[in-house]
């Protein structure tokens, strides 16, 4: 059983929020309870449209005119429904205070840092500027904020996204509140920067005894975070109880539903004991291999060792490993290609710069949003691509297919350089590599049916069929993506999410391709409706023998879903391995990283886990010696440019020079993320 | 009977045992179902639409002409008995004849010179948008430039230069009305060109002719209909405002902006002179802005 | 900031220059010259004024000259009124233009804004729809028309105020021209002003200093305010050019002795000269109010700057 009432810091009864809009009244949140003991930290989960975050809104006074609340708000003994706007102000940023998912919208954008800051202070304390600005920097420091000082005069938008939210962090404590309402604080971040904040949310929470709500969609979170949980959906709670309650033995269904459908890095940790060296390569290797060697390229010699040759085609795989197996991939389709290793796709010191222009006067710098990158892909295989924001990774999928014009490089298909092939050609590359977004409402052109939409490409690569044969062939692939005929014309703002996912999917299929790239296809759904899509691509690939690229900044996923992994950072790969080999004996500082970085949707493995901390954030690509990060022993001795080597440093597991982890984890040498501008 | 006999076949054929699709409704349909529920826009249309039918059918069925004069009625009040509903202006003309054929004259200059406008501004600004880069910086300087000149007093130099031509009128205006039109299509433009509907287009090996007609032409038409709309007042009360100072439509022919630069001469003695013009040039502009304005609620859909 | 406010100044050039050049040439493209009166002059008088104007030099020298004069304040010579050039006639004019244009600009940025936040505060509620309707009668009528009428009531009905005239600045003769000039403007800033806090009350930081507990006037004043005004800032740059058109009706109406009044004049007696010199100068005037207001909006959104 919970606390009780008295020990509750905030007690919310029966609270109801309806919306007047034109489609008449929409019920959010139906008559929940809310209790928060001081100091604890409370998850509430829910997808997208469950209602968690106006329950929380609704308490504090903040949701738009349109809405009406009824229940209880109890906070220390007040009924904060009953408050006036002037006594809900003496409580609001004083007692309770809030931070927002996206800190760049969040913060007043013509206002400087300290001013927003200070003005907290001013208004529940009356504070004199002077003391305020020292309060202020204090607490910029203690959010570990460097040269605060400065940061204080800045402007928001001249902060990176985990520095703004520190800020935000900042703000919400200033005046030591006893409830921190938490929404989505971590979303619109990079994994290893929501890391650093969630660690420093619960420092605070542990040294000032501030009880937390921390309001998300993602378990991982919770289970890294909360004491207690309540699940949310359709605006009520079905579910609540400690974390390890929660997460062991989930009672409601949906709650068993989306624990199921979270994607979870398993790793046995016996495979990563003794990392095997390149030339004793004929060890057991529990690897969906599917390369066969891979000859040098000829064209291209290491004979100039300069800083300009980076991700060399000669330190690509070439080992001599030929232990294959195909389980992963199945045999399927064995039969119709021949083998499951062939490689219809090879990438050679792919590159794509963007001239950027700073100003009028200024020189023109040029954003190496792609810099020599280079792989093969194996019919039948998935190839995950990780990165984080600015890695460059949609960069590389437009690339490839020739979407955008790559700066240099081959794109090999099928024995085909793409860079120089004619028009005709390309459609037929055209009809043998198709691409599903992020996005899938804005994927789907408003004023067509999704109907036309899907019959689209069979107008262009096959023009012969009348409109009759395309609608057959439309209802067959929606069917076999799981959409009822009966959606056949509607409008993409008429459909769901998923069903836009769909809909795109079967767009991409209906040219019959060979290969599919997932342009983070499933980062904008909801988890259940990630893990139906997931598993929809996975029969495909099956059924069609697609080979499939899948791009995502959620290691989990692309965990869930590929067979090889490459990871990148700022454009450049710094660790191309089998799936398994990867999360096993992840090698790159930055990988290491990032895979400690991951929560994991298990309370108890989650808090046991050592996360691995280098000092800085991402840095921008436009930054000079940010490709450097971590290689700091030769920062002296390279060019300000150089893009380190990939090597094979155990058999088909490549790896990009860097110095040890341990160096970078110690030295405390100058911070990475300083600021651009 | 047969066309659905015929559609259930194709059903039929298409997927067995299915319920039959769902008619979806587009984003424009939605639109229309919201400009229908404003009723300032209703009514507006009704307004627009009966003085349309007035000032091109009601000269049949009026006795007198815009230009001659009736001897037996000069400076005449309005009145139903000799016929002049509208009272006689002082050269005996009768006064509802010129609003209603005022009232022409303005609509189809509105008309032209909103073609002219859309034509260039639409080409302009799709032209910026698509092609994008050094050429979208030029262009769109160049209208800022325009932006920022007063450009009636370049129609009132181009009238003093080649004489009041009526069509040259119509050209000037639409010419340099175009601006608004040009910026709103580019910033269009260049917000769908990024849409990833565009690029899931090209990699479905859609040639660049297919893809601004298939997907960017449809998307644009509900912004260019909206500031379509509401650059027809503005072109109303610029041909007026040019007619007024005596620089646009001339002796015999007449426009709304003519008739009220007469009657506010003599607004003190022949009053009727100025009211029956200004309402109608009021009635017109007032249902062209509800229009206007109920459109651009409908398509963006976004609490105002 | 001050290098921004530099860079638009050096910016500003190139458009004055591409104006003034095309006014130029447009204008002595034009067919039959100024002195092609209906008396034919004799050939005598008329190469002795070709050569007196430069009208014999080639069409580019004549272009430079005019240039040259330009950059020192000649805005060349009046072909009509031959005692005095462009530059004093417009100088004669100048103060009266100046004087209303200025007050009904002043007029409807502090009416217009006012008015607009009251409407998006009192949102629905009866003083936003009073200037709702207000705000719809400056937007319907033209000031052409609001002239007469306001002219019939208050002049001539109420006697309240003269018809016209300047009466020497007198703040009676000023009143109605100054409203007849701001009333469209009013009604148009304050429907940006209102659209703008509406949308701006919605955003994210809003929400943020709400839950700061910050005051209602706070949130408005501090948060609200600058992001507000961003597109009336915009706007202000056009509506100075619609006000000095405005003034041309205005002038004429009133009786008023502004520049616009020289201008209609000089348009109707084809005083191509003097044309030419108004539009100048006018460009002129607008650019450098459009430059002013550029850098206002620099300084309401930091953002700009940094670009």
């Amino acid at each position: 059983m919970m606390q009780s009432v008295e020990e509750a810091v905030l007690d919310i009864r029966d609270l109801n929020v309806r919306f007047q809009t034109n489609d008449g009244i929409v019920q959010a949140v139906r008559g929940v309870d809310v209790q928060v003991a001081a100091g604890e930290c409370l998850g509430v989960v829910g997808e997208s449209g469950s209602g968690k975050s106006q329950t929380f809104l609704a308490a504090m006074g903040l949701l738009a005119n349109n809405a009406t609340v009824s229940g209880r708000v109890e906070f220390l003994g007040q009924n904060l429904l009953e408050l006036s706007v002037r006594e809900l102000n003496a409580i609001r940023g004083r007692r309770i205070s809030m931070i927002f998912q996206d800190p760049l919208t969040a913060l007043t954008p013509h206002l400087r840092i300290g001013a927003q800051m200070q003005e907290v202070l001013q208004t529940h304390q009356r504070m004199s500027d002077r003391d305020a600005r020292q309060r202020c920097l204090q607490w910029l420091e203690n959010v570990r904020i460097p040269e605060a000082a400065h940061r204080l005069s800045q402007y928001p938008h001249e902060l990176s996204g985990g520095m703004r939210q520190r800020v935000m962090i900042a703000m919400a404590m200033l005046c030591e509140p006893q409830l921190l309402i938490a929404d989505e604080p971590t979303t619109a971040l990079d994994v290893t920067i929501q890391a650093e904040i969630l660690d420093l949310m619960d420092q605070l929470r542990r040294d000032h005894g501030t009880a937390v709500i921390l309001i998300t969609h993602d378990m991982g979170v919770v289970a890294r975070m909360c004491d207690r949980v309540q699940v949310m959906r359709h605006g009520e709670y079905v579910e609540q109880g400690s974390c390890e309650q929660v997460f062991y033995s989930a009672q409601h269904e949906y709650t068993k539903m989306l624990l199921d459908a979270v994607p979870r890095i398993q790793v046995s940790v016996d495979e990563a004991q003794e990392p095997m060296p390149v030339d004793e390569a004929q060890g057991p290797m529990p690897v969906d291999e599917t390369q066969e060697s891979m000859p040098v390229d000829e064209t291209q010699e290491p004979s100039e060792p300069d800083a300009s040759r980076q991700g060399d085609t000669s330190s690509l795989p070439q080992s001599d490993a030929t232990a294959l197996s195909d389980r992963a991939t199945g045999s399927s389709f064995d039969a119709q290609s021949g083998s499951a290793s062939d490689t219809i796709l090879r990438v050679r010191d792919l590159r794509v710069t963007f001239p950027v222009h700073t100003g009028w006067f200024a020189r023109k710098r040029d954003l190496r949003a792609v810099d020599g990158i280079g792989f093969d892909l194996a019919a039948g295989e998935t190839l995950g691509i990780v990165g984080e924001s600015g890695s460059g990774k949609s960069t590389l999928a437009r690339a490839i297919l020739q979407l955008i014009q790559p700066t240099s490089g081959q794109v090999n298909w099928r024995g085909q350089e793409l860079t120089d092939l004619g028009r005709q050609d390309l459609q037929k590359f055209r009809q043998d590599a198709q691409i599903v977004f992020q996005d899938p409402l804005a994927s789907l052109d408003p004023s067509m049916t999704v109907g036309d939409s899907m019959a689209e490409p069979l107008k262009v690569f096959e023009p012969g069929l009348d409109r009759q044969a395309r609608t057959r062939r439309v209802a067959g692939m929606m069917e076999r993506v799981g959409l009822p005929y009966t959606l056949i014309n509607r409008y993409p703002h008429e459909l769901s999410g998923g069903q836009n996912q769909r809909v795109g999917i079967a767009r991409a299929m209906m040219s019959r391709p060979r290969l599919l790239i997932c342009d983070e296809a499933v980062s904008a759904l909801d988890v259940s409706i990630q893990a139906q899509i997931l598993e929809l691509l996975k029969d495909l690939q099956q059924e069609f023998g697609l080979s499939l690229i899948f791009i995502s900044h959620d290691l989990s996923v692309v965990w869930e879903i590929s067979s090889r992994i490459l990871v990148m950072y700022l454009g450049s790969v710094v660790e191309l391995a089998s799936r398994d080999d990867l999360f096993a004996r992840p090698q790159h500082p930055y990988t290491r990283q990032l895979v400690s970085a991951v929560p994991v949707p298990d309370p108890v493995l989650e808090r046991a886990r050592h996360r691995i901390k280098l000092q800085g954030e991402l840095a921008s690509p436009m930054e000079a010696g940010a490709r450097l990060r971590f290689l700091p022993s030769r920062r002296a001795q390279l060019p300000i440019d150089y893009v380190p080597i990939l090597s094979e440093r155990f058999p088909n597991h490549f790896v990009a020079e860097h110095d040890p982890l341990e160096s970078l984890t110690r030295s405390q040498n100058k911070p990475a993320h300083k600021c651009s501008q | 009977m047969i066309f659905r006999k015929a559609k259930l076949a194709i059903l039929e054929s298409a997927m067995e045992g299915a319920a039959e699709p769902v008619p979806g409704r587009s984003l424009f349909q939605d639109a229309v179902a919201r400009l229908i529920r404003n009723k300032a826009a209703v009514v507006s249309v009704v307004m627009l639409f009966l003085l349309i039918v007035f000032a091109i059918a009601g000269p049949w069925f009026i006795p007198y002409n815009y230009e001659d004069p009736d001897w037996a009625a000069f400076r005449a009040p309005p009145s139903l008995e000799n016929g002049h509903w509208f009272g006689t202006d002082q050269n005996g003309r009768d006064l509802l004849a010129r609003t209603l054929f005022g009232t022409r004259v303005s609509l189809l200059v509105a008309l032209i010179a909103t073609v002219v406008s859309v034509v260039i501004g639409v080409s302009y600004g799709a032209i910026a948008g698509y092609v994008g880069g050094r050429v979208d910086q030029a262009m769109m300087r160049f209208v800022d430039i325009m932006y920022a000149l007063p450009y009636i007093l370049f129609v009132i130099l181009l009238m003093v230069i080649f004489g009041r031509n009526v069509f040259l009128l119509f050209a000037a205006i639409g010419a340099l009305e175009w601006l608004t039109m040009a910026r709103i299509v580019r910033g269009q433009t260049l917000s769908i060109k990024q849409r990833e509907y565009i690029e899931a287009a090209r990699a479905s090996g859609l040639g660049t002719t297919a893809i601004i007609f298939r997907h960017i032409v449809p998307n644009l038409v509900g912004s260019v209909v909206i500031y379509a709309t509401l650059t027809i007042p503005e072109i109303v009360v610029v041909e007026s405002f040019l007619s007024y100072l005596g620089f646009g439509i001339q002796e015999p022919l007449t426009s709304l902006g003519t008739l009220i630069a007469e009657g506010a001469d003599v607004l003190e003695v022949l009053p009727w002179l100025l009211w029956f013009p200004a309402a109608f040039l009021v009635v017109l502009l007032l249902s062209l802005l509800f229009i206007g304005d109920g459109l651009r609620d409908a398509f963006d859909a976004r609490d105002r | 900031m001050f290098n921004y406010a530099f860079r638009r100044l050096l910016s500003t050039i190139p458009v004055l220059w591409i104006a003034i050049t095309a006014c130029f040439f447009v204008l002595r493209l034009a067919p039959g010259g100024p002195f092609d009166g209906e008396r034919p002059l004799p050939e005598a008088i008329k190469q002795n004024l070709a050569a007196h104007y430069n009208l014999d030099k080639s069409l580019f020298e004549q272009y430079i000259i005019y240039l040259g004069n330009l950059l020192q304040g000649d805005l060349g010579p009046s072909f009509i009124n031959q005692d005095f050039t462009v530059a004093e006639q417009l100088l004669v004019g100048l103060p009266y233009t100046l004087i209303i244009g200025g007050m009904a600009f002043f007029l409807s940025i502090v009416l217009g804004i006012t008015a607009g936040i009251l409407g998006s505060v009192y949102r629905n509620g009866i003083p936003d729809y009073l200037i709702g309707t207000v705000i719809l009668i400056g937007l319907v009528l033209p000031n052409f028309l609001v002239a007469p009428i306001l002219q019939l009531f208050f002049g001539l009905k109420l006697e309240w105020l003269p018809v016209g005239g300047w009466g020497g600045g007198a703040l009676s003769h000023i009143v109605l021209p100054v409203v007849v000039l701001a009333l469209p403007h009013i009604a148009r800033i304050s429907r940006l002003t209102r659209g703008a806090m509406i949308e701006v009350m919605h955003s994210n930081f809003i929400r943020t200093a709400r839950s700061k507990g910050l005051g209602g006037g706070s949130i408005v004043w501090r948060h609200a305010l600058k992001p507000t005004l961003t597109p009336v800032v915009s706007y202000l740059g056009p509506a100075a050019s619609y006000l000095l058109t405005g003034s041309l009706v205005v002038e004429t109406i009133f009786g008023l002795p502004g520049i616009g009044r020289y201008f209609i004049n000089a348009a109707l007696n084809r005083d191509y000269g003097m044309v030419l010199g108004t539009v100048v100068f006018y460009m002129i005037l607008i650019v450098v109010l459009n430059l002013i207001v550029d850098i206002l909006y620099a300084w309401l959104d930091p953002r700009v700057r940094s670009r």
